[in-house]
Parts: C-alpha cells; sequence; structure tokens
C-alpha cells in the first residue's frame, strides 16, 4: 500500500529550481532516508510534503490525502519537524505541548504530553521554561511535538543536528520505536551512518532530483569482504573464482577483497568452508557499506 | 489544571498568548509604571487644588478623569495595535508560524487568541484604571452618555485597530515592517478622518467631545438618521470584518494570497454602499455643495485606489507567475493574457454598472461628452495601471517588486499640476478633467494610449520569454 506518493514535483525560488520533476512512492510502514549534498533540494521536499511549501508544479498525497494546507484531515495525520523552527521561550515545556495537545484536539492532553516526554526522556524538565533547556533538549521538545498527536507519516528534517552523542543514541530508539509502531517516516541527514541502523530505504537528492532510490534488504545483502592469507593464496583463489555468489574478485598482494552476495548465514557456510579448507587465513572481515558509501557512489559528493 | 486552563480551555491560543505575554519580566514592569504613572495624575491634581479653602472634588476628579482616559486611549489605540502587531510576523521571523499553519483547527480560533491574548497587558491596565474612571465619573458630574460613547468607541476603535495591525502582521515578512505599516495606517486613518465630513469615524474627536461637554451629532444615511458613534461603529465593524475574512483566508490557505478577487470586489461593493449611503440622504453635510461632475469623479478615484489595491496585494511573486504557467498544460499566451485582464474586466463591469445607476438616480448628467472621455481615460489607465503590476512581476525578486509598485502607486496618486507633460498619466487629473478642453482630453487619451501599446508589447513578449522558457524545460 503506497502511503506517500510524489507526482511530478516541481519547485522554484525564482530562477533557482530546488526540485526537478520530482516522482516518488513510499509504501506504508517504510522508513526512508534522504540524503543529498546541502542544496540538493531535501527540506524544500519535505517542507512541500507537509503544506508548508506550495509546489511550482505537480501534486503530493499521503495515505490518498491530496497535500494541501487547507485538508485538515491530512495535517492531523502528519507530524513534521523542520530544520529550524521556532520555540515559545516563555512558556513551560508541558505548557508548550499542552498548546499544541489542545489544538490538535487530544483527548486528555495531559496523559499524552506525559507520554511523548516519557519517550523523548524530557519528564524531569517538563516544569522547566523552554529558554532554560540545551540545544539537545530543545531538539528533543520538537520531537516530542512532532510525535504527540500520534500522526501515521512523519517528516524529519536533520533530527540529530545539535544533539550529543548519547542524545544521538536516544534518537535512534525513539526512532526505531516509531517505526516499530508501524509509522512511515522520511528522514533527511547529513550524518549518514546514523541512518543505516533504522531505515529500510533510501533516496540519494542531487540538483532537486532522486538520482538513486534502494531498498535495504536486510535478508539478503552484499558484504564487502576482505581476507588476509598467510599460505594458500591459490587455494582460495580457486574456491572463489568457482564460487556463485562472489563478484569483484581482487587480490593485491596477500590481501583479497570481493564481494558476498547472500544472507548472513551463507556467509557463515561459506568462511566455515573458507576455514576448512588448506590455505592458512589470518584475517577475514566484513567492510561494512552502509548509505555513506552510497552515497559517495552515486554523487559527486560536493555542495550546491 | 490551572485557572487559566479551565477559563481558556478552549482556546489554546489564547491561552498561550495569555501565558507568553503576562510572564515576561517586561509585561510586569508595564503595569507597574502604569499604576505609578495613574497614582502621579492623581497626587499632582489634588497638588493643583491646594490653595483652594474648600476642596472641589467634583473639579479634581473632572481633572483626572479626562487625564486617564487621555492615557487610556493612547494605550489601548497604539501600544495595542503595536503588540499585535508583532504577533504573526514574529512568529514568521522565529520559525514557529509553520506550526500554527499546520494546525487541523479552524482559524477563528488563532484570531481570536491573538486579538484578545497578545495585548492582554493592556486589558490588565485598562481594568486596573477603570474603577477610578467610574469613581471620577460618579462624582464629577460627567456625563453618562459621554462616557459610554467614549468607551464604546475606544473598544470599538482598538478592536478596528488590532485587526489591522493583525492584518499587517499577516502580509509583512518581517515584524519590524509590520510595525511601521501598522502605525502608518493608524496615523493616516486618524489624519484622513479629521475631514470635517468623516470627522465621525474619528475616535479622536469623541476624545474631545468627552473633554469639552460637546455634542454629539448625528448623520443621515440612507434617509435615516444615525448618531455619529453608532454610524461609525457600524463602519468600524463592517471594515474589521472584512480585514478578518482577509487573515482567515491567509492563516487557513497560506499558499494564496492574503486577498482575493472575492475580497476586493466586496471591498468595492462596501464602498459603494457607504458612499451610495450618503448621496441617498441627500441631507447630511458630507453631500452638501458636492457637484455631480465631483460624484463621478470620486467614483472614478475609489475604482482607481481599488485596482492599486488589489495589484498591491496580489504582488505575487515571479514564482507564483511561473506555478500559473507551469500547471496550465497548453501554455498558450493569450489564455495568460486573458487570465490577467478577467480581474480588471471584472471590476469594470461593477464600475461602469454602479455608475450608469448613480447617473440614472441623479436625473441624467450635464456633460454627457465628458463622462465618455472620462470613461474612455478611466478604462486605458486601469489597463496601464493592470498590466505595469503584472509587468514588474514578470522578472524575479518579490520584495523588490513590492517597493516598485510601492513607488509606482505613489507616484500616480501625487497631485501633478495640470501643465505639465505628465498629466496624462495622473488619475487624479480626471478630478480636473471636467473643465477641461476637448484638445487637452484629446491629448491625454492619446498619449495614455500610446503608454499603453509600449506597455502591452513588453508584456506580450516577456511573458511569451517565459512560456518557451518553461515549454523546453517541460
Amino acid at each position: 500500500m503506497q502511503t506517500i506518493e510524489i507526482r511530478h514535483l516541481w519547485r522554484e525560488y525564482d530562477d533557482l529550481v530546488a526540485i526537478e520533476d520530482l516522482s516518488l512512492t513510499i509504501e506504508k510502514g517504510n522508513v526512508f532516508a534522504l540524503i543529498g549534498p546541502n542544496g540538493a533540494g531535501k527540506t524544500t521536499l519535505l517542507k512541500i510534503l507537509s503544506s508548508v511549501l506550495e509546489p511550482t508544479y505537480g501534486e503530493c498525497f499521503i495515505n490518498g490525502e491530496k497535500v494541501h494546507p487547507t485538508n485538515n484531515k491530512l495535517l492531523s495525520i502528519i507530524g513534521f519537524l523542520p530544520d529550524f523552527y521556532g520555540l515559545y521561550d516563555d512558556l513551560k515545556v508541558y505548557e508548550y505541548l499542552e498548546f499544541f495537545g489542545r489544538s490538535y484536539n487530544i483527548k486528555q492532553p495531559a496523559n499524552r504530553v506525559k507520554d511523548v516526554l516519557e519517550i523523548v526522556n524530557l519528564t524531569y524538565k517538563k516544569d522547566e521554561l523552554i529558554c532554560t533547556l540545551s540545544r539537545g533538549m530543545k531538539q528533543r521538545l520538537g520531537i516530542a511535538k512532532t510525535i504527540l498527536h500520534d500522526p501515521e507519516v512523519l517528516f524529519l528534517d536533520e533530527p540529530a543536528s545539535g544533539l550529543d552523542p548519547k542524545a544521538r543514541i536516544e534518537l535512534r530508539h525513539t526512532i526505531k520505536n516509531l517505526r516499530d509502531l508501524g509509522k512511515t517516516m522520511i528522514i533527511s541527514s547529513h550524518v549518514l551512518t546514523e541512518l543505516s541502523d533504522f531505515c529500510n530505504s533510501f533516496g540519494i537528492m542531487e540538483k532537486g532530483k532522486i538520482i538513486k532510490t534502494e531498498i535495504i534488504r536486510k535478508e539478503e545483502k552484499i558484504h564487502h569482504i576482505i581476507i588476509n592469507v598467510l599460505v594458500g593464496l591459490d587455494i582460495l583463489q580457486n574456491i572463489l573464482t568457482k564460487h556463485a555468489k562472489i563478484e569483484n574478485l581482487h587480490i593485491k598482494g596477500n590481501q583479497i577483497n570481493f564481494d558476498f552476495k547472500g544472507t548472513l548465514d551463507e556467509l557463515s557456510k561459506f568462511h566455515k568452508d573458507l576455514t576448512e579448507s588448506a590455505a592458512q587465513i589470518i584475517e577475514f572481515f566484513i567492510k561494512k557499506q552502509d548509505i555513506e558509501d552510497l552515497f559517495l557512489q552515486y554523487t559527486s559528493g560536493q555542495e550546491e | 489544571m490551572t485557572n487559566l486552563d479551565m477559563i481558556f480551555g478552549n482556546n489554546p491560543e489564547l491561552l498561550k498568548n495569555i501565558r507568553l505575554r503576562l510572564r515576561t519580566k517586561v509585561a510586569k514592569a508595564s503595569i507597574l509604571i502604569y499604576i505609578i504613572f495613574i497614582i502621579s495624575v492623581c497626587l499632582l491634581s489634588f497638588y493643583g487644588f491646594k490653595d483652594y479653602p474648600v476642596f472641589p472634588l467634583d473639579k479634581y476628579c473632572q481633572i483626572t478623569f479626562t487625564i486617564i482616559a487621555g492615557v487610556q486611549f493612547l494605550i489601548s489605540f497604539f501600544i495595542g495595535s503595536i503588540m499585535v502587531s508583532e504577533s504573526i510576523a514574529m512568529e514568521r521571523e522565529k520559525g514557529s508560524l509553520d506550526f500554527l499553519y499546520m494546525l487541523p483547527i479552524n482559524k477563528w480560533v488563532l484570531i481570536t487568541g491573538k486579538l484578545l491574548g497578545v495585548p492582554i497587558i493592556v486589558y490588565v491596565s485598562l481594568a486596573l484604571t477603570l474603577p477610578l474612571s467610574i469613581y471620577c465619573l460618579i462624582v464629577s458630574g460627567i456625563s453618562l452618555y459621554g462616557f459610554c460613547i467614549f468607551y464604546l468607541m475606544l473598544i470599538f476603535g482598538s478592536f478596528l485597530f488590532y485587526i489591522w495591525a493583525l492584518l499587517a502582521s499577516t502580509v509583512s515578512p518581517k515584524y519590524s515592517w509590520a510595525n511601521s505599516l501598522t502605525l502608518l495606517g493608524i496615523i493616516l486613518f486618524i489624519i484622513f478622518t479629521f475631514n470635517p465630513s468623516l470627522q465621525f469615524l474619528n475616535p479622536l474627536v469623541y476624545l474631545g467631545k468627552l473633554w469639552n461637554n460637546g455634542i454629539i451629532e448625528s448623520t443621515v444615511f440612507y434617509g435615516l438618521k444615525f448618531y455619529n458613534p453608532l454610524l461609525a461603529i457600524i463602519f468600524y465593524i463592517i471594515f474589521s470584518f472584512w480585514m478578518l475574512t482577509g487573515i482567515k483566508h491567509h492563516l487557513t490557505n497560506h499558499w494564496d494570497t492574503v486577498f482575493n478577487k472575492k475580497q476586493i470586489i466586496s471591498l468595492f461593493i462596501i464602498f459603494l454602499f457607504i458612499f451610495w449611503g450618503f448621496y441617498n440622504s441627500g441631507a447630511s453635510t458630507y453631500t452638501a455643495g458636492l457637484m455631480e461632475n465631483y460624484k463621478l469623479n470620486l467614483l472614478f478615484t475609489i475604482a482607481l485606489i481599488l485596482i492599486t489595491s488589489f495589484g498591491f496585494l496580489n504582488n505575487e511573486s515571479y514564482t507564483k507567475i511561473r506555478t500559473f504557467i507551469f500547471n496550465n498544460k497548453e501554455r498558450d499566451i493569450f489564455f495568460f493574457i486573458k487570465h490577467y485582464l478577467e480581474t480588471l474586466i471584472l471590476l469594470l463591469i461593477i464600475f461602469i454598472v454602479s455608475t450608469l445607476i448613480f447617473i440614472a438616480f441623479f436625473g441624467g448628467y450635464k456633460q454627457p461628452d465628458v463622462i465618455i472621455y472620462k470613461f474612455l481615460i478611466f478604462f486605458i489607465f486601469s489597463l496601464i495601471y493592470f498590466l505595469a503590476i503584472y509587468l514588474i512581476n514578470l522578472w524575479p525578486g518579490k520584495n523588490q517588486n513590492s517597493i516598485i509598485v510601492g513607488i509606482f502607486a505613489v507616484s500616480l496618486i501625487i497631485p501633478i499640476p495640470f501643465e505639465t507633460l505628465i498629466f496624462p498619466f495622473n488619475p487624479f487629473d480626471l478630478l480636473l478633467l471636467g473643465s477641461a478642453s476637448p484638445t487637452k482630453l484629446i491629448i491625454c487619451i492619446t498619449s495614455d494610449l500610446i503608454l499603453l501599446f509600449v506597455i502591452s508589447g513588453i508584456f506580450y513578449s516577456r511573458l511569451k520569454f517565459l512560456i518557451n522558457k518553461i515549454k523546453t524545460k517541460c
């Protein structure tokens, strides 16, 4: 089932084309990572999807609802955390969330506020004025506000910006929890490694276009393997060239590089076969290829 | 749950604004300064009567009341308006407005929340001194009628200005712009309504009457005799409601312009309704001595001001026009030209019909040839102006375009001496053309036609260029 559908989207700022003829569909329950250099159009795309910005051309649908500021049904099923946003400094944390709780017509907003404060680990700060919070706490408050009305679809623009390493880990847990609850999410981030853990698909944006979309399959993926051999290089070479799941084999000195395409079980079995052969292996390790590698593979990596 | 929650729980925006505004140290200090000021006024007034053998309490109360009323007037009109003008524009600058746009609530909640919550310090200050005002009223012998009129005008006048401030805040990208626009609007309104014929709209006049125990006059409107404050309040409500619909429209659909065609036309109808009401009555001070020619000129002027305001308020950027071109797949140039002229033609039809009704009502016109000339000039001029406004928007640069349109509008309404060569392009010279010779009228029409031809040429070529550019891209 398609939750988010984007059809031929264009957005221009005067003569600058921020998004150019972008079409995309994201299925329900997917966590879609939006990656790309600065100025690629990620923020613009998220703003259009959350009805904050008007597209120059094209349409977007979320759960079959057309994205438009007058569509109240749509507004109640989406949550948007922009990269830059203002909070009301002279309100207390719970007052701020209660304001949105009442505005979203949540029954018993106080209980829901309590719940979301626990999710983002800010309960101990609920009676504090927002102006006294640190940058990371404010970001967590922003996330709490975004998930307050229990939206089905979430758009998070650079959610980890300004967070310290501990807060980033907590954020990762929060997003994983939301994913497990079946929320559909689009997350844009510069810190690509942090997306790898919880995203099941990603899109690389460059110059207003999505140049690559890919589903990250946990069950079968390409593992980049490096082996260092002491004795029996020729034996190993013989095994590897005959193996059906091996691609891109390179040998340099005593080091062998190759890609193994298969599940973790198959990889484990393959590893056992190698160790049982006559060759003496001193090192066998998997070079983790994450979104960052894919991003560099498909883009120039330069800022626009 | 706090007391505030229980009282204002149904309007979260109001609750939020009350909390935000009352919690700051500045708010507390402002209220304190206000109280100290009022106490000082009371003490100083007391000192002024120290030489009297018997303390004249009634006179003392009269003086104290007049000063307090003046201060209340200033605070509620100016300070309150400035506070409201910052509301939406400040949220826009701080980046919290997007969250408000995204709330799936009736946007009247936001509007009432802002209007009642943002100037809460003003309301608190007024409420604190109201018992003193009432005491002074009882003791001093000031007329209860005058007292009630003053406070009614204070309430309705304040709301008119607050709504204007909220509108200024809605259209301004920065709160400093909203402040300036609000103050400019209020000052112009007050100066404009010092005109004897419009004095009934000026809240300051009622303050003066309260001080001098002046007589409150009445005005005939549609043959009915209205007390001036009542008529003023009716007009305040009409204009307030009109502005509120614009604000509501923007908060509901921020993709669209603040005012759309319907709202501009409704404003035109409101103006017609008001002016007709005065002309129809025939006995008001406003219509006394007006010539038929002047009536027609006035209509032309209103229509031109409306076209100006339509152009200005819809001064949508280059991006918006490109959006429009994008969304129409045929991308035929005549389709777009038709779109631009549609609004102008609609305005003209309303204008012509209403003018004809006017002429019919007043039983013929003494100079029919002048009417034809004026219609021609007006029609050509409207085309020039309308095309010029949209022409500016065919180039990138939103803010610069607004400034250019503003300068253009101001330059047109500055009265230029009739003898100068520029007169054909000044719509206000229409007021003078009633007595102009046919030669001058022909010069005027010819030069306007030449200008129209030049602007149309530039407009056509630029639009064609843009359409071709988009065609090649798609």
